[in-house]
């Protein structure tokens, strides 16, 4: 085909684009997706029992505070990422602040707690439970966000899928907060870090497939 | 240069309110600084050339999404390019190597033929940092000498003089290994 007819033809369907239209593309796979990885959990583990007091308690919050800025700031590194010419930048070391923190309190925890209750920390009652449940919760957003990039534009397809990967995981593991009935710092650094570095590393095993153009 | 990113960027900014003429006019645009900047980097023949022309421009049609209005435009539809580009060479098995003579021609800054060129220039420096960057505009770009270019982004002289040196290393490692990110 003639470049001319080509852009005649690309010319004559042209519709507005609203502002924000990538971001929102995102939000609304992360909506669907967290919704999506919420009945999933109803339908196989449920939440805990003591949800209502649970969600009280500093620990809760300390593992929300630590998924929601993972999911947060990784969601910034991958729009970015689907914006050719943009780089993530400076992005990329807020992205480790929040493993930095709780890695840090970790060390405060195992460094105060007597020898013996150590390893108690660090397994708690569900640490092969936690990295299976989130990475397989973070399959619905992972999708979404697959769906989302098909308006994108990824010049690093691989890098694009590790980040969604990061981010399907990172939203999967504030969902699988509501039934985690680990306190320790130590456990999040551990299992909750090992379920998004699966989730990362199979969206950069696919990436290359499934976000490429 | 500057009148280049001004004006794509304009009918760009009305392509996405839904002007089919302004979009029109852009893509016609486009084609005719994709044709010159895949034939200044590539030895295919026109229709190849073509191929990959029509390519991107698909790609900036469907992925208009993608363009952040806030943003340089020659900046985005260049970088869709040189995807497109890479993922040619990807195709066809060869290497991905731009000549190396090609990086003096960055440095030109006389034809309109050069835009494509200036913008991959702006992409490679992007990410220098701020006084190998100041430094490499002032002297290699615009032609200033190592003191007016000291005096205006107040570096020292010898200053200047290392960080051109390491920056144009960097530029030089990054054309020749043909990846923006590498460093």
């Amino acid at each position: 085909m003639q470049t001319d007819d080509l852009i005649a033809n690309l010319s004559r369907n042209v519709p507005g684009v609203p502002r924000g239209a990538a971001a929102t593309r995102l939000l609304i796979a992360l909506a669907v997706g967290a919704a999506a990885a919420f009945i999933l959990l109803l339908a196989s583990l449920g939440v805990r029992p003591d949800i209502a007091a649970a969600s009280s308690t500093v620990p809760f919050w300390v593992k929300w505070a630590f998924t929601l800025s993972v999911a947060g700031i990784s969601l910034a590194v991958l729009l970015r990422l689907g914006q050719p010419g943009v780089r993530a930048g400076w992005l990329w070391f807020g992205l480790a602040a929040p493993f930095a923190i709780i890695a840090m309190m970790s060390v405060g925890e195992l460094l105060s707690a007597p020898s013996a209750a150590r390893v108690q920390l660090l397994l708690g009652s569900t640490a092969l439970v936690c990295p299976i449940a989130i990475t397989s919760l973070s399959i619905p957003t992972f999708v979404g966000l697959v769906w989302a990039f098909r308006k994108l534009a990824p010049t690093n397809p691989r890098l694009a899928g590790a980040a969604a990967g990061m981010l399907a995981a990172a939203v999967a593991a504030s969902i699988y907060a509501f039934v985690c009935p680990e306190e320790s710092a130590t456990f999040m650094i551990t299992w909750y870090s090992l379920g998004l570095i699966v989730s990362t590393c199979f969206g950069a095993l696919v990436g290359r497939r499934l976000f490429s153009w | 240069m500057k009148a280049t990113e001004t004006r794509l960027r304009a009918l760009m900014l009305k392509g996405l309110e839904g002007d089919a003429a302004a979009h029109r006019a852009l893509l016609s645009e486009l084609a005719r600084l994709l044709r010159s900047y895949f034939g200044k980097r590539l030895s295919y023949d026109l229709a190849d050339i073509d191929d990959l022309v029509q390519e991107t421009l698909i790609a900036v049609h469907t992925r208009r999404t993608s363009y952040d209005r806030e943003r340089p435009f020659t900046a985005w539809a260049f970088s869709i390019a040189r995807y497109k580009m890479v993922d040619e060479f990807r195709r066809r098995g060869t290497r991905v190597s731009v000549p190396i003579e090609d990086a003096s021609d960055m440095f030109a800054d006389d034809d309109l033929e050069s835009v494509a060129a200036s913008v991959d220039l702006e992409i490679l420096m992007a990410d220098l940092p701020e006084s190998q960057r100041l430094s490499i505009q002032g002297v290699k770009v615009e032609g200033l000498s190592v003191i007016e270019t000291a005096e205006r982004s107040g570096l020292s002289p010898s200053n200047v003089k290392i960080s051109i040196h390491r920056g144009m290393k960097a530029l030089f490692k990054r054309v020749r290994t043909g990846d923006p990110d590498a460093d």
